[in-house]
């Protein structure tokens, strides 16, 4: 989890940490995007490494917790956004059932 | 003493043997001694028999006497006893054979080692000074000793000397300064000033050219030479001939004197002066006064030293540079600073860098005085740098776009994704202060068939939502469920 956490963290850094500040401040998701601009082939990456934490009992609230932690300049911005961190939860749920 | 030849010549008239006693009777000698002889002679093969029975000429001693040859006596011929080698060296040294028996008889009497007594005891016996002086020698050689210093003076002596009859006491001579070594067992030991037999040069020379003598034997398979009592003598003949007089070699040296060099004969011993090339004279030391007068400076002159006045005070600096203005002549003051690289002004007729113009031709190209051209060079250079700057910019420029082309190419799709919404809230929002939690944040529903999410608008009492991408309606409770 904690790879698979750091990874996504290299990933999202490049969007540039004002931009992610700015997103998190304004509400805008960022998971959503992600997946959805996403190629095929990491949409299958990340769904092969989504589902194969989800067996392991590590579920994307985890996760998503994790990310958090590996991103300390996002941390005091998302304390208290619990709605903002559902819904980006949400859509994780969303990608992983989607076929 | 009779001789190896004349005891046989006594044996070549006998067919029958002889007794030892009465061959001596016969030859005049002891009939110890002969007995010695004849034992040597068989030895030889010239002789049979023995003391006992008598004794016998063999054919090969005829055949010697016959040939009239000498039969050598050799070392090996002389008994180790002490009788026997002072007959034997008496021999060598010439002395007849009946002063030898008559001096050994009162050798004998003392110690043969005391070479103080052998000396009397030849003295007495009236043998002949130069063979005693060898004769004595020689057996001071075998002794290895050395010449006591109370016979110093007895057993030394030139030939000149010795050539005077009745001559008995000689001082010793320049030759016997050195003296002061003998030979035993090959190395040269030292005996006292002038009591020995060679100096330490001579010494070694001896010593080297028995040392060759016995390699050449060696090789010529015959062994090794002993350097017997007769090598000896024969060598102190020889050392004496090269002596001569008994004089040391002259030594000259080269003298300055009033009529020039001259070549004089040194004393030995006596100091030499050494004069310089050209004499005590030195070449004289010179002066020159303030008046331009050269004297000579004599002992005893004084001479002081003329202390200068003030020094003369440092000259203006001239300097003349070329400006636009043409030759321009400048005084310095000493110690002022002077600059030399001043810029020319602008606009100035006179060229900066100037440089020749040339024709198509190539030839340059003169004015109507004749006079070759120069050209400014300097704005077109001015104007190439700057040429090269910009290049050089906006190379820099395209290599930093392509950079960031490569690396927004190298950036994950979803995160340009990501950065794409971003951009397009920024331009919506513009400006708009960033909402906190305090202020209720609106609620995002994305299409379940599109990937567009929407959110509900402001006012509270809709019921309906349309999704921005797909176009799909959905009615509030449906939102609301999820």
């Amino acid at each position: 989890m904690i790879k698979a956490a750091k990874d996504l963290k290299k990933e999202i850094e490049l969007a540039g940490l004002d931009n992610l500040k700015f997103a998190v401040e304004n509400g805008i998701s960022i998971v959503g995007p992600y997946l959805q601009g996403s190629s095929a082939k990491r949409k299958a990456e990340l769904k092969m490494e989504l589902g194969y934490l989800l067996s392991l009992g590590v579920t994307n609230d985890m996760l998503l917790d994790e990310v958090a932690k590996q991103m300390p300049e996002l941390a005091p911005i998302m304390a208290g956004r619990d709605s903002y961190r559902k819904a980006e939860i949400q859509k994780l749920d969303q990608f992983l059932k989607e076929g | 003493m009779a001789t190896f030849n004349d005891l046989l010549k006594a044996l070549m008239g006998e067919e029958e043997l002889v007794a030892t006693a009465a061959l001596a009777k016969k030859v005049g000698s002891t009939e110890d001694t002969v007995r010695s002889q004849l034992s040597k002679l068989k030895n030889k093969g010239y002789v049979d028999g023995s003391s006992k029975d008598g004794w016998i000429i063999t054919s090969e001693g005829r055949d010697s006497v016959e040939r009239e040859e000498k039969i050598p006596v050799t070392p090996k011929d002389v008994g180790s006893d002490t009788e026997s080698k002072l007959k034997y060296f008496g021999q060598l040294a010439t002395v007849p054979a009946d002063v030898i028996l008559a001096a050994l008889e009162l050798i004998l009497t003392g110690d043969p080692e005391d070479l103080d007594h052998v000396w009397n005891a030849m003295t007495t016996m009236d043998v002949p000074i130069m063979a005693r002086r060898k004769w004595w020698h020689l057996w001071r050689n075998y002794l290895k000793q050395g010449i006591p210093p109370s016979l110093k003076e007895k057993v030394v002596g030139t030939l000149e000397e010795d050539g005077e009859e009745g001559a008995e006491a000689v001082l010793a001579s320049a030759r016997d300064k050195g003296r002061d070594y003998i030979i035993v067992d090959d190395m040269p030991v030292p005996v006292g000033a002038g009591l020995g037999d060679y100096t330490m040069k001579d010494a070694k020379e001896l010593l080297q050219i028995k040392a060759i003598r016995a390699r050449v034997a060696g090789a010529g398979g015959g062994g090794s030479q002993q350097w017997g009592p007769k090598e000896f003598l024969e060598l102190m003949d020889k050392v004496t001939e090269k002596r001569g007089d008994g004089s040391a070699a002259k030594v000259y040296a080269f003298e300055n004197t009033e009529e020039g060099v001259t070549l004089k004969e040194v004393t030995p011993g006596a100091p030499l002066n050494m004069n310089p090339p050209g004499g005590n004279k030195t070449p004289p030391t010179l002066i020159i006064d303030n008046e331009g007068v050269v004297q000579e400076l004599k002992p005893g002159l004084q001479m002081g030293v003329k202390v200068s006045g003030n020094p003369p005070p440092a000259q203006k600096i001239t300097l003349v540079r070329q400006t636009d203005k043409g030759l321009v002549k400048e005084t310095y003051e000493p110690g002022e600073t002077i600059i030399l690289n001043t810029p020319p002004s602008v606009g100035s007729g006179m060229p900066v860098t100037p440089f020749p113009v040339f024709g198509k031709d190539g030839k340059p190209i003169m004015d109507s005085e004749g006079k070759p051209v120069y050209a400014d060079l300097e704005p077109t250079l001015r104007w190439l740098g700057f040429q090269g700057e910009q290049r050089r910019a906006d190379e820099r420029h395209k290599m930093l776009m392509g950079l960031g082309e490569t690396a927004r190419e190298n950036i994950p799709d979803g995160i340009k994704a990501v950065m794409g919404a971003i951009d397009e809230a920024r331009t919506e929002r513009k400006g708009k202060p960033a909402t906190t939690e305090a202020q209720p944040q609106p609620q995002v529903y994305q299409c379940a068939a599109c990937p567009a999410q929407f959110g509900p608008p402001a006012e509270e009492g809709w019921t309906h939502l349309k999704c921005p991408g797909c176009g799909k309606v959905y009615t509030r409770e449906e939102i609301e469920k999820v």
